[in-house]
């Protein structure tokens, strides 16, 4: 029999608050004691997965730490070729020398090299070089090929070749340099190249301005007569700008040569273009 | 015989039976105890979670050093990425503006017996004007210019007033895509 000694009591108040009392503190327990915990519970356990998930990303980021290190490696041996190929754009005294040494190599005159201020358009920074010369046509064609290489960040403007009197061209252009902007740091720097005597292209298409053929021919020569000397060969008598002088094959006359007398004729070799002159200066 | 006189409230329990009220604290009692039982054991649960969340803190700090310095050098990649991208560009745009090797091509396709006077060169086309001592070589001249990839046509060719012996011309060409 489970009998206790209080539920005997005849007082039922006695007992109901006694009951009251552990239901209430049951509940006081489930709210102020189990509740909270719970509650603790879930948001530590959310933030450790959320601690995990960031854990497991960083270290899919770490494991892939060996990949970015060699793309690193091969970005910055990449990088490096073009910073010794491409100038910066604090060195373009250095380029501008470069330019002089390279037409000093080829025995070129340089009548002209200058530029314009750093121009810049979102990222892309260029100097405009004007740039004017004379020389043989194999040493301006050289440069022309030479400057290609050594700036291949180079954009040629109008670039024009004029053939002049003395059997040299005359170039002029415009030269867009692309440089490396100034805000850029770079661990290596372009060196300028430096050039012993260097030989020309062995080439020259151009010739004789064609009004000068003009003005030698009508104004400038005239044969007034031909002879035949002791061995049959002919001498020329030839008024070139106004003096008169005689001349035998191979001679020198203006800006060409004699290439053949005949008995009613001269012959002219003008850089290869063959000039007939009769008596009188008249042109066949 | 014995005869129960007592009222039935006040009568002593059968010995099989339970009173409703012990069996109300019984279970009152026992769910007190097993609230405060759970709520002890979530505390040392969440002791045991707080020590794990804290190593997880400190491992997560360990990795963040790495990831703060892989993604340094990330961020170098893309830098060196975006330089790398400007001088490709400004390399491939040198050679599609004006390619030097123009000219030496132009040089290339003058045959004998002609002889330049200008030559110009643009983004677009070349311009050459000169002079031949006879007209077929002009024409060799346009088909070399046209076989080294121009599209070339004689703008002009006259006989020069030098005894009709020279023809002075002019060429436009334009490079094939």
């Amino acid at each position: 029999m489970i009998e206790v000694s209080f539920f005997k009591a005849r007082k039922p108040s006695g007992k109901l608050g006694l009951i009251a009392l552990i239901y209430i503190l049951t509940v006081v327990s489930l709210f102020i004691l189990l509740r909270p915990r719970m509650l603790e519970l879930r948001r530590i356990e959310s933030s450790i997965l959320h601690e995990q998930s960031q854990v497991q990303m960083i270290e899919r980021l770490i494991e892939q730490r060996r990949a970015i290190e060699n793309d690193a490696k091969a970005l910055t041996a990449a990088n490096h070729a073009f910073e010794q190929t491409i100038p910066q754009a604090l060195n373009l005294p250095e380029v501008l020398l470069a330019v002089k040494d390279l037409a000093a190599a080829f025995e070129v005159e340089l009548m002209r090299l200058d530029y314009e201020p750093l121009r810049t358009q979102g990222v892309s920074s260029w100097y405009r070089l004007n740039l004017e010369a004379a020389g043989p046509c194999g040493s301006i064609a050289a440069i022309i090929e030479i400057l290609a290489v050594i700036f291949p960040t180079s954009r040629f403007h109008n670039l024009s070749m004029i053939s002049t009197l003395n059997e040299t061209v005359y170039l002029k252009t415009d030269l867009d340099l692309y440089v490396i902007p100034s805000q850029w740091e770079t661990s290596v720097s372009w060196q300028r190249p430096v050039w012993e005597t260097m030989d020309p292209k062995a080439c020259n298409p151009f010739g004789i301005p064609l009004w000068y053929l003009q003005e030698l021919c009508i104004k400038g020569i005239k044969l007034i007569g031909v002879v035949r000397v002791r061995d049959g060969e002919h001498r020329a008598l030839v008024s070139f700008n106004g003096a008169q002088e005689w001349k035998r094959i191979g001679d020198p006359l203006g800006t060409g040569t004699v290439a053949d007398i005949k008995e009613t004729e001269l012959i002219l070799d003008v850089h290869g273009v063959k000039l007939c002159i009769d008596f009188g200066g008249e042109l066949k | 015989m014995r005869i129960n006189l007592l009222p039935v409230n006040e009568r002593p329990l059968k010995q099989s039976s339970i009173r409703w009220d012990f069996l109300v604290v019984f279970f009152g009692v026992v769910l007190l105890l097993a609230v405060n039982l759970f709520a002890y054991f979530q505390s040392i649960r969440i002791e045991a979670l707080q020590q794990d969340y804290e190593n997880l803190l400190s491992y997560k700090s360990l990795l963040l050093e790495q990831q703060r310095q892989i993604v340094q050098i990330q961020n170098a990649n893309q830098e060196l990425r975006t330089r790398i991208d400007y001088y490709e560009q400004i390399l491939a745009n040198s050679k599609l503006v004006l390619p030097s090797e123009e000219l030496a091509l132009v040089i290339a396709s003058v045959p004998e017996q002609v002889w330049l006077e200008t030559v110009e060169l643009s983004s677009t086309s070349i311009a050459v004007s000169g002079y031949a001592a006879e007209s077929p070589s002009i024409t060799m001249f346009l088909q070399n210019l046209i076989h080294h990839g121009y599209d070339a046509e004689v703008d002009k060719i006259e006989q020069s007033s030098i005894g009709g012996r020279l023809f002075s011309f002019t060429i436009n060409a334009q490079r094939r895509d």
